[in-house]
This record gives C-alpha cells, sequence and structure tokens, in this order.
C-alpha cells in the first residue's frame, strides 16, 4: 500500500503531466519576442573590408595623381635652367632625349647657320676678336621654325656651349658642343662660340604648353608601346567586389553586396568577351507590393501549419491575416557573360551589355503578418513570423540583362575599373520566383600588364 | 502525441530551424514544460517564462539531440535546470519560511487523487522554497540526493533533511485538510 507522500507524488505527476491553461498561443507570443534573436545589423567584416579597401585605393589613386601633377609642374620650372642637354647627349642618346627628331635635325642645321653666319660676319670684319653679338633670322624647310640665334665668341675657349631654339612660340634649350673643325672651317679663329637667345626670355615653359609637349612625346612613344601589348596575351583576369541595390516596385532598396573573378577574352580590336563567377548576397523587401506567388505561399504554408497542429480547443476558423510583408536572402552564385566594347584607341573605357544566371547557396525567406482569431483574445491582432529556408537549389538561366560603363585607371601594370551597372529582370530568381533588379557599382582590379583593356 | 514517425519529422524539421515546426513543437509541450516549472517556481508568469528560456535552449541545441532517446526526459532536464537557475537569479531560495498554521481555503478534495493542479500548489506553498524544491526533485523527478546536493550546492545529508521535513508538512496539511488516500 503506498504512503501519503508517495500518493501525492503520483498525484503530482498526473496532474502537472499536461499542465494546459489553454494560452499556449500566448505563450508561443511571448518566446517569439526573444526568439529569433534579431540578425546582427552590422554589416559582415568581408563588406566592411571591401569598402575600407575601396576607399583607400581611391584616396591613393587621388594622391598619385596629385602628386604627379605637382612633379609635371616642378620639372617644367626648373628643368630648362638646371639641366641643359648638350648635343652630343642627343646625338647619342635620342631615345632618352625630350626632343623630337625633328627638333634635334634643327638644331644641326642651327649650328651649320650659326656657323655660317660667323664665318660671312668674319669675311665682312664685323666679327669682334673678343665678344660678337650676331643675329640671324633662319628659316628650316622641312618646320616652320624661327630663330634668333646671338653668337658669342670666346676667344679663351673652343667648343660652341649652347644653342638656343625657338620653335612656334615653345622653347627648347639644348647645349650643345660642336665639333670643333665644323667651327674651324667656318670661323677662321680657333675661339668659343656661345650661342644664346637674343632677348634672354625666361626658358620657364607655362604648365599647359609643357604637358602639351609631352603629350606629343608620350603619344609617340605609346605607339610603339600599344604595337607591343598588342601581340601580348589575349586574356586577362579582374577581380571584382561590387556594390549595388536591390528593387522592385515602390519597395525599398536593398543594400546587398559581391565578389568574383573573370576572364577577358579578346575577339576582335575594340571587342572583348568576358565571363566569369562571382558570389553575391542578393537581400528583397516587399512591404507595399507583395508578389501574388509569394504570399499564396505564405498562406499555403500557413493553412498546412494550422491543420497540422494539435486542437487546443481553438478554432480556426474566422481568421485574418493582415499586413503581410516579406524579405527574401539568396546567397548566390552568379554566372555573368558580357561583351565589352571600346569606343576609343586609348581603351580607356568601354560599354559592355550581356546576361546573367545564377545558382543559390542558401535562400531565406521570412514572412512576416499579423494573425487574429475572434476566439483568440477576442480577435486582437497577434503579430507572427515564418521563415523558410533552403540551400543548394536551383539554377536560374539569363534571369537578368547587363548593362555596364567601365571606366580604367592606371594602377602601375595593372588597371582599376570603376563599372557603374544596372541589371534589370529578364526573369525570376529562386523558390519564391522573385523578380528582382539591380544597380550598382562594380570596382574591378585587372591583374594583366595589359593595361588599356 | 504523434507518433515516432511523424514526432521524428517535427525533430528534424525543428534542426533546420523550420519556425512553423518549432511553434508546432512548442504547442505540443506547452503544458507539459509550464507543469514542471509551475511547480519548481509555484507561480504562472514565473512559470511560463523558465519555460520559454527553456524552449529556446531547445531550440538552439536541438541539434544534439537524439532521435532515438525519449524526447520528455532530455527535455525535463532542461526545464529542471532553467527553473533553478531562475530561482537563482532571483534569490528565491529561501529557508526563512516555514510551515504555517495558517490552513490553505482553497483545498476541497478529500481524497489525495482528487487534487487539482491549484490544490497542490497551494499546498506547496506552505513548504519552504528548499522543502518544495527537493520534495519536487526526489520525489516527483526521481533524483537522488548525491544529485540535489550538487544541483542545489548542498550536502547530501542536508537534502535528507528537507525532503523529511517537507515530507512532515505535507503530512500535517493533509490531516489538517482531512485528505486521506483512497
Amino acid at each position: 500500500m503506498k504512503t501519503s507522500d508517495e500518493e501525492l507524488a503520483q498525484q503530482i505527476k498526473t496532474v502537472f503531466d499536461d499542465y494546459n491553461d489553454g494560452l499556449s498561443e500566448h505563450g508561443w507570443s511571448e518566446l517569439r519576442q526573444k526568439y529569433p534573436e534579431k540578425e546582427n545589423k552590422k554589416l559582415p567584416i568581408w563588406l566592411l573590408s571591401g569598402i575600407a579597401a575601396t576607399l583607400l585605393i581611391v584616396a591613393g589613386v587621388y594622391l598619385n595623381n596629385v602628386f604627379d601633377t605637382e612633379k609635371v609642374i616642378l620639372r617644367a620650372n626648373t628643368a630648362p635652367k638646371e639641366n641643359p642637354i648638350k648635343e652630343n647627349d642627343i646625338v647619342e642618346n635620342k631615345s632618352e632625349s625630350f626632343l623630337p627628331s625633328d627638333t634635334e635635325n634643327t638644331i644641326s642645321k642651327n649650328n651649320s647657320a650659326v656657323a655660317k653666319t660667323h664665318s660671312n660676319n668674319r669675311l665682312n670684319n664685323s666679327f669682334a676678336p673678343e665678344k660678337q653679338h650676331l643675329a640671324q633670322n633662319i628659316t628650316v624647310t622641312n618646320k616652320k621654325v624661327e630663330k634668333e640665334v646671338n653668337i658669342i665668341a670666346n676667344e679663351n675657349s673652343t667648343s660652341v656651349k649652347s644653342i638656343t631654339a625657338t620653335e612656334n612660340n615653345n622653347q627648347i634649350i639644348a647645349s650643345a658642343r660642336v665639333d670643333e673643325h665644323n667651327i674651324a672651317e667656318n670661323v677662321t679663329t680657333d675661339k668659343t662660340v656661345e650661342v644664346v637667345e637674343k632677348d634672354a626670355k625666361p626658358t620657364k615653359l607655362s604648365t599647359t604648353d609643357f604637358l602639351n609637349e609631352q603629350s606629343k612625346i608620350l603619344a609617340n612613344n605609346n605607339t610603339d608601346k600599344e604595337t607591343k601589348q598588342n601581340n601580348r596575351s589575349q586574356t586577362t583576369i579582374d577581380v571584382f567586389t561590387g556594390t549595388f541595390f536591390n528593387y522592385h516596385d515602390d519597395n525599398e532598396a536593398k543594400l546587398s553586396a559581391g565578389v568574383g573573378l573573370n576572364a577577358n577574352v579578346k575577339v576582335a580590336k575594340n571587342i572583348v568577351l568576358s565571363f566569369g563567377a562571382g558570389i553575391s548576397q542578393n537581400k528583397v523587401s516587399y512591404e507595399n507590393k507583395v508578389p501574388v506567388e509569394v504570399a499564396s505561399a505564405m498562406f499555403e504554408s500557413k493553412n498546412t501549419a494550422l491543420n497540422a497542429a494539435p486542437s487546443n480547443g481553438v478554432a480556426y476558423s474566422a481568421t485574418a491575416t493582415n499586413d503581410v510583408s516579406f524579405t527574401g536572402q539568396l546567397l548566390s552564385i552568379d554566372l555573368p557573360m558580357v561583351v565589352k566594347f571600346y569606343p576609343t584607341n586609348k581603351q580607356d573605357f568601354y560599354i559592355s551589355t550581356g546576361i546573367n544566371s545564377s545558382s543559390y547557396l542558401t535562400q531565406k525567406y521570412t514572412y512576416n503578418y499579423n494573425w487574429s482569431n475572434f476566439n483568440v483574445k477576442n480577435g486582437e491582432e497577434q503579430p507572427q513570423q515564418q521563415v523558410e529556408k533552403s540551400r543548394l537549389k536551383g539554377f536560374d538561366f539569363a534571369n537578368s540583362a547587363i548593362f555596364a560603363i567601365g571606366i580604367n585607371q592606371n594602377i602601375g601594370k595593372n588597371v582599376l575599373i570603376f563599372e557603374p551597372y544596372y541589371k534589370p529582370a529578364l526573369s525570376t530568381m529562386g523558390d519564391k520566383n522573385l523578380k528582382i533588379s539591380s544597380a550598382g557599382l562594380n570596382l574591378k582590379f585587372n591583374f594583366n600588364g595589359n593595361s588599356k583593356k | 502525441m504523434p507518433d515516432n514517425q511523424s514526432f521524428n519529422k517535427l525533430i528534424a524539421s525543428c534542426k533546420n530551424g523550420d519556425l512553423r515546426h518549432q511553434e508546432l513543437l512548442y504547442k505540443q509541450f506547452y503544458g507539459y514544460a509550464l507543469g514542471v516549472c509551475i511547480r519548481y517556481l509555484n507561480n504562472r508568469d514565473d512559470a511560463l517564462e523558465a519555460a520559454n528560456d527553456s524552449f529556446i535552449k531547445v531550440f538552439k541545441s536541438i541539434g544534439n539531440f537524439n532521435e532515438e532517446n525519449d524526447f520528455k526526459p532530455w527535455f525535463r532536464k532542461i526545464l529542471v535546470n532553467t527553473s533553478l537557475d531562475y530561482k537563482r537569479k532571483s534569490m528565491r531560495f529561501s529557508d526563512a519560511l516555514e510551515l504555517t498554521d495558517t490552513v490553505p481555503q482553497t483545498i476541497h478534495a478529500s481524497a489525495i487523487d482528487k487534487l487539482s493542479a491549484q490544490d497542490i500548489l497551494a499546498l506547496m506553498k506552505h513548504l519552504n522554497e528548499m522543502q518544495r524544491t527537493v520534495f519536487n526533485l526526489y520525489e516527483v523527478d526521481g533524483y537522488s540526493h548525491k544529485e540535489i546536493g550538487s544541483m542545489l550546492n548542498i550536502p547530501e545529508s542536508s537534502s535528507r533533511t528537507y525532503l523529511t521535513r517537507a515530507k512532515q508538512a505535507l503530512q500535517q496539511l493533509l490531516t489538517t485538510h482531512s485528505i486521506y488516500i483512497k
């Protein structure tokens, strides 16, 4: 026979084994305030790193350009005075010269002209034994170069020290050593002839003029480089990170991000085929206009839940579901394929168009709605949430078109490309057939030395 | 109670984080959880909070649960530990309360097997916290004195003492209310 203690313990087990006060719905609502925990609103570390890297690169490019400009200005101000170029250097090191070959010819001709002038002056007995100033306008036939030359003969020296020439108001200064014998043929005295500019104008160039000059020189040099580049590898690789907004109608746009790799294959002079793979996180939020297929899926799952729920005395008739909102998060593998067209020979920008296909690593759909039943809390609305997840599911071919413009920025041998783009939806994405368009900016880094690709 | 196959499906869905099935599991075991917690906390609001905290622990750690084992014993351990934690946080353990002479006015049953949940809670309110906790742990949930000592951080001998006093107090209350074993 049981003791009273044992009997009481047994009665306690029996009574409390299912202590149902009929308020499980309320209990669940209470629990839902704590669970699941709100997602961390902080941006993922890789996204923060990407943003930081982007800012650093942009700042670096900007500062690099600023310092380069300062160097050019400084060089324009100082180079002509501090670094007179000897003619011998010009002749022997043409590739390093600032002067185009035409100019060098001009200088050589000038030397002859100077010598000739010198000689004529001597014959006319107008050449002073100490220092003489001679001036003559010389026209060179193959290039309109106008000169004013002062020749100063110095008895203590036998070399020509410098020649100053003015070409189309751009001053080019060179110090040249002329063979003594050439001078000797024309000048009977073995004396130094110094050629200086008549008016001794300042040799400083304006920045604009100097840059124009440099551009011409660089254009000539680049002709050879481009020829070499065209013979290089026809394929390059891009690494890219993108930040973009997903949107649908007038619903809230969601910021998303992605990373990936592209291969560029040159198929014609100005046309490149680009394809690759990337991972991107797409977020979409439907607060105002929940797509019909999404809403119907939600109601279907809700009804399934109601049917499967154990009966606890609550009638599920006369239920109402209001204020439905929906968010979708898709972690997708994107497979873009585009054709790039470079409109200019410099190939410093391109226009591209193509298609994007997607497969999905994870899909997460969250429904939020208010549910009310006249038998529960006098029909008071209760916030509800449903979450659906799936992994490694689905492939949507050509779900969006791609329109983009790429702007190239050289960084050493590599190229940084700023590519704003627009991806209108062509078909749907994911299990819920979401039609998502997006617009954003890709930051690409091209690793090939073939820079203006 | 659903059959094993459908229950295992329910557990599997909960392991995948399916909120809809977690809601079903919650409603399935809501009464059981509340019953365990209210025995220790003697208050519905506190019991609901402890029960919900226990469910959250279940949802977070259900990946570790082996479907070949019974769910209830695993869940009961979580419920008991959560309730005891709740007591500790609320500083509810106290030896100050002793059996009073005041007879509960809400007990109407004349036999033990007729005692309702409210009757039992009313009886239990006349035990102090330690006596009630030890009585529940030993007599109802089947823990040993050694386990109880470890859980409550008291010597085994103290656990025995609390149990003896709890039984004496309950016996006195039953006699006072003329509640007998039928």
